[in-house]
């Protein structure tokens, strides 16, 4: 992470790859007779509001929350019954919140603040490639083994 | 401060020396209860200067009980260049929040605690300006972002010497959530608010966006929700509940986001007004 030379505050705090205080680096670089400029303009995030996206999250997170909740039932409902459809229904359900969670954490973790924008993409893809990886898996174990709850119920009686 | 201030100064703390003493002759029987308030120290005016903890020892028999008591004791008697915030000493203009024993909060309503030692850091998570005082313009903006005024198609033309109309009911709903200060207490003790600060709008901000939402008065529901729905600015909330947990004014910031969320998608529709906004 390249530290961009400093020319005033105002460009480096647009910057991205820098944590430093543009306020504290102002008040480094000036002597106390001169003013200080606060204004709002000089301050404002690089990353200001446009709320011109298509997709409402908020139906988003309705869905991530109706999955959560359906595998609280579902986990230990496969405990007592079982239909093969259940392999299929678990397996998603578990890898589409796991990837969710995941997802948050690099979100919330890798940071284009502090990583670049590229790293931070890189992070994210790299779930994505994880998430479908274990997907994968999980269905062809269904399709050609005894199935994830079947396993499950083995491990159990070991 | 009196070689300074000249005559006017001088009796003034001969007035001040006079108070403390008859104020104290009574705890002067009493041993000293001494307290050490290890306090963060920044000063952007030194060049190369580093943060550090500054230890400040008080007799707790000689001071107010709160922790503001403490620190303006410390500026007056023992150190004129520690600088914090601080403005009513009552808990309504939230200027004097901040990191008191791991906690946020106001340093005017917080009791100064039975314990040795306290340390008092700024808000966490903030670009400090000096000492105590952190840069709140990133939270002033966001606040400015969610239009935190009534919007209705009626506003130019409205008879100006007339009030809009709300039933008690409808009023009753705004309760718990317009007496916030915006101390930015629970914003900077929220994880999600520390890593997404500048694309999460975070508890305090959040609270308001959804006073406004619901206000029976307010017409542009669908603006401010349609502003809410993207990926950070409200649902990047963890619901980890620390605003709730830290809010000095014993608001729930982490209840109006979860009710703000549920509006936002659509899961739940803003209630009709009980009664016309204009007679």
């Amino acid at each position: 992470m390249m530290l961009p030379m400093i020319r005033s505050a105002s460009v480096l705090y647009r910057s991205t790859s820098t944590k430093l205080n543009p306020i504290a680096i102002a008040a480094l670089n000036r002597t106390r007779s001169e003013p200080v400029d606060r204004s709002a303009s000089q301050l404002v995030p690089v990353r200001t509001a446009s709320s011109a996206v298509a997709v409402n999250r908020g139906k988003h997170w309705a869905f991530e929350r109706v999955i959560t909740l359906g595998l609280v039932g579902l986990i230990p409902a496969s405990f007592v019954v079982y239909h093969p459809s259940m392999d299929y229904i678990l397996a998603m359900g578990l890898c589409l919140h796991s990837h969710w969670g995941l997802h948050g954490v690099c979100a919330d973790y890798i940071r284009p603040k502090l990583f670049g924008a590229a790293l931070a993409k890189l992070a994210e893809v790299i779930v994505y490639i994880l998430s479908f990886l274990a997907f994968g898996s999980v269905m062809y174990f269904n399709y050609t083994d005894v199935g994830l709850i079947p396993a499950f119920r083995m491990l159990w009686k070991l | 401060m009196a070689f300074r201030c000249g005559k006017a100064g001088l009796i003034l703390t001969q007035l001040g020396q006079s108070l403390r003493c008859s104020s104290t002759a009574a705890a002067a029987a009493q041993p000293p209860r001494m307290k050490t308030f290890s306090i963060y120290r920044w000063n952007p005016d030194k060049p190369g200067d580093k943060p550090k903890m500054q230890n400040y020892e008080v007799d707790l028999n000689d001071c107010g009980p709160m922790v503001l008591d403490a620190l303006i004791k410390i500026k007056n008697e023992m150190d004129p260049t520690l600088t914090f915030r601080r403005s009513c000493r009552e808990g309504i203009c939230g200027s004097c929040a901040m990191n008191i024993a791991g906690a946020n909060t106001l340093a005017c309503i917080c009791e100064i605690d039975s314990k040795a030692a306290t340390k008092i850091y700024p808000l966490p998570h903030m670009y400090v300006i000096k000492d105590l005082v952190p840069d709140m313009t990133n939270f002033y903006e966001q606040y400015r972002s969610i239009q935190p005024w009534l919007q209705r198609d009626d506003l130019k033309t409205m008879d100006s010497t007339k009030e809009y109309l709300q039933s008690e009911g409808d009023r009753k709903k705004l309760d718990g959530l317009y007496e916030c200060i915006l101390c930015a207490c629970c914003s900077t003790s929220c994880p999600a608010y520390w890593w997404n600060g500048d694309r999460y709008l975070g508890p305090a901000v959040l609270m308001q966006a959804y006073r406004w939402m619901i206000d029976s008065r307010d017409e542009a529901f669908e603006k401010r929700a349609d502003f809410l729905k993207d990926k950070y600015k409200l649902y990047k909330c963890h619901t980890i509940m620390n605003c709730t947990k830290t809010c000095p004014k014993g608001l729930n910031p982490g209840y109006a986001i979860a009710e703000a969320k549920l509006l936002v998608a659509g899961l739940q529709e803003k209630s009709k007004p009980e009664m016309k906004a204009t007679a």
